[in-house]
């Protein structure tokens, strides 16, 4: 499978797939496509897996595009602004995402629900209790809100991000969140109560804008009802 | 049977491995081979290495702690961090490890189950806390909404039933037949007279409609459709239905539902602030009075309180009770046109409180209506 990501900052990303081979989405990803192209749709591991992936974000179905002729060309477009960021992973290599932010990916990669087991995190770590957890081999591609910085921390080494900014991490790093000192801080310093501590060793994405700040800034202009 | 399970599991254990390009944040997807001779890593574009058993130390990390972690040497200095997420790699790894690392894993292994109990009963207690404080929000709404009710002065709740009532009769034509309007005066006189003390100015009017119902809106607009009337066999029941209606119309049930529904925050402000800018809320809000349903709580009250209204004006209470049995039995063969029934469902429940309110109360002397009943029915089946 080859694939190109075009855009800016609304981008798509374009995979060109030959005969037999498949991509899945969650149902209604898909933009558009030139070839032929066989469409099935199921709830893919079952009804919990279908809940679970509802409680992630995500459609409780999945569909599955097969290529039907020589070469096809499949696109599928971000649901809001931002990049796309492209997981080639090994076989066996996780990666834990954000809900929402699954786009595609091969079938050979597994999409399942990653739940929170520490109940501070899940409540107050901005991400909430139910994220995506993408397993390889093969290659799949998330949604990032914004633009995306990407951080190496070494084995112990730790660092601290506003909640929501954190778009993805490797299995190995460590989630905690801690509040923040001081009451002046919490209540002027406009970074809400907890900050998220994450502990290497591993590679963080974190995103510049989460969706959630964005459409906080807009409300206020959102014409009232009525 | 170690070796079978090494062999099976050969192409299946892989782990993140932390350190083997010598940069500790770096993870490299590697292929785990646990042999009874130490641990084999096997790394694309990497010589195979071999680490030795007794070098590795085991903890638990990773996002959810859940990742046995095996460090092998030190991770600052060239040494290894190897994570790994499958249960199935765990479980080989310990069958072949040294004795030493078998028995440090069970532990581990056993101190990961103790303490997925202990986050399983922290989120059972977590879900009861805040199923708790649900509970709390809607005890603390209730009382709210009484406080605020009694901030409402009652001139108010007679302009939002007026405002109701328009709506209500815009599809409706009111039934202009003087004998009606004369028996109909002459048992909700009764009641209103002995309802005393109150201050509210009860209005009644029947509209041709062929539905067996009442309803009563905030400030005292009585609408009764003419079904009611048509079914009812004795003034007695009728006036039972009334009694009912004008007790909800007295315990302020309209206004309350409807503050209710305003949210706690909104019902708070008003509970300690005051009424203010509520009243232009309220005008928006009044259509809904149609639509309004009554609590359980609310129809038993207006129940038991209608019974001591009849009472009051020794009319024989027993008519409100054999209307619900006779509507009750017709239910199910009747349907639409009783819906009456169903925003006062007749249960079994329901008749037997009666009785029991009805037994409690001493039997006064009731004073009989001299009405040509038959004909005001009549009058209203047309």
């Amino acid at each position: 499978m080859e694939y190109q990501i075009n855009g800016t900052t609304m981008q798509t990303v374009e995979v060109t797939l030959k005969r037999g081979e498949t991509v899945y989405t969650e149902s209604g990803g898909m933009a558009w496509y030139v070839g032929d192209f066989k469409m099935e749709t199921n709830m893919a591991g079952g009804l919990m897996g279908a809940i679970g992936r509802k409680l992630a974000g995500e459609s409780m179905f999945m569909t599955t595009y097969a290529c039907e002729s020589e070469q096809g060309k499949m696109t599928f477009a971000a649901s809001y602004p931002g990049h796309i960021h492209i997981l080639n992973l090994g076989e066996g290599q996780s990666m834990i995402c954000q809900k929402d932010s699954f786009m595609c990916a091969q079938t050979s990669v597994t999409l399942a629900t990653h739940w929170r087991k520490k109940l501070g995190v899940g409540l107050l770590g901005g991400e909430g209790f139910v994220l995506q957890k993408l397993t390889g081999p093969g290659t799949a591609f998330a949604e990032i809100s914004g633009e995306i910085t990407e951080v190496e921390l070494a084995a112990g080494q730790t660092m601290k991000v506003d909640t929501g900014h954190v778009a993805l991490h490797e299995p190995s790093v460590q989630f905690d969140v801690e509040m923040v000192k001081g009451v002046k801080n919490i209540l002027f310093g406009g970074e809400g109560l907890v900050l998220a501590r994450l502990t290497g060793p591993g590679k963080v994405w974190l995103q510049s804008m989460p969706i959630s700040n964005l459409a906080a800034r807009i409300i206020p202009y959102v014409p009232a009802k009525g | 049977m170690v070796e079978d399970t090494t062999s099976k599991g050969v192409d299946r254990h892989f782990a993140a491995i932390f350190g083997l390009h010598g940069d500790s944040g770096k993870s490299c997807q590697a292929r785990l081979i646990p042999s009874p001779g130490g641990l084999l890593i096997e790394a694309e574009g990497l010589a195979t290495r071999s680490v030795s058993y007794d070098e590795i130390v085991p903890s638990l990390g990773g996002t959810e702690g859940d990742h046995l972690v095996l460090t092998a040497g030190d991770p600052q200095r060239g040494g290894l961090l190897i994570y790994i997420d499958s249960r199935d790699t765990r479980s080989t790894l310990a069958q072949v490890a040294s004795p030493r690392l078998r028995e440090a894993l069970l532990r581990l292994e056993e101190h990961r189950l103790t303490r997925n109990r202990r986050t399983f009963v922290k989120w059972i207690a977590a879900a009861i806390a805040v199923s708790a404080a649900v509970w709390g929000l809607w005890l603390g709404l209730a009382l709210l909404t009484d406080v605020a009710v009694s901030k409402i002065p009652h001139k108010w709740e007679t302009e939002l039933g007026k405002l109701a009532l328009r709506k209500a009769l815009a599809d409706k034509e009111v039934l202009q037949d003087p004998k009606v309007t004369e028996a109909i005066g002459s048992i909700s006189s009764r009641l209103v007279q002995a309802a005393r003390g109150q201050p509210y100015k009860f209005h009644f009017q029947v509209v041709k409609d062929q539905q067996v119902n009442a309803f009563a809106l905030p400030g005292g607009e009585v609408v009764i459709m003419s079904g009611l009337i048509a079914a009812s066999r004795t003034p007695e029941e009728f006036a039972g239905v009334l009694a009912h209606e004008m007790q909800h119309v007295i315990g302020r049930h309209g206004l309350r539902q409807m503050i209710h529904s305003l949210g706690i925050v909104v019902v708070a402000q008003i509970a300690f602030g005051g009424a203010g800018e509520l009243l232009a809320i309220l005008r928006n809000r009044a259509p809904r009075l149609l639509s309004l349903k009554f609590s359980r709580k609310q129809e038993t009250e207006a129940d038991t309180k209608g019974l001591e209204l009849l009472h009051a004006a020794r009319i024989s209470p027993g008519g409100l009770i054999s209307f619900f049995e006779r509507l009750s039995r017709k239910e199910g063969a009747v349907g639409e046109g009783l819906s009456f029934i169903s925003t006062h469902p007749a249960s079994k429940r329901r008749i037997a409180d009666l009785r029991q309110v009805l037994s409690r109360e001493p039997a006064g002397s009731s004073v009989e209506f001299q009405l040509h009943w038959k004909e005001v029915r009549r009058r209203c089946r047309a």
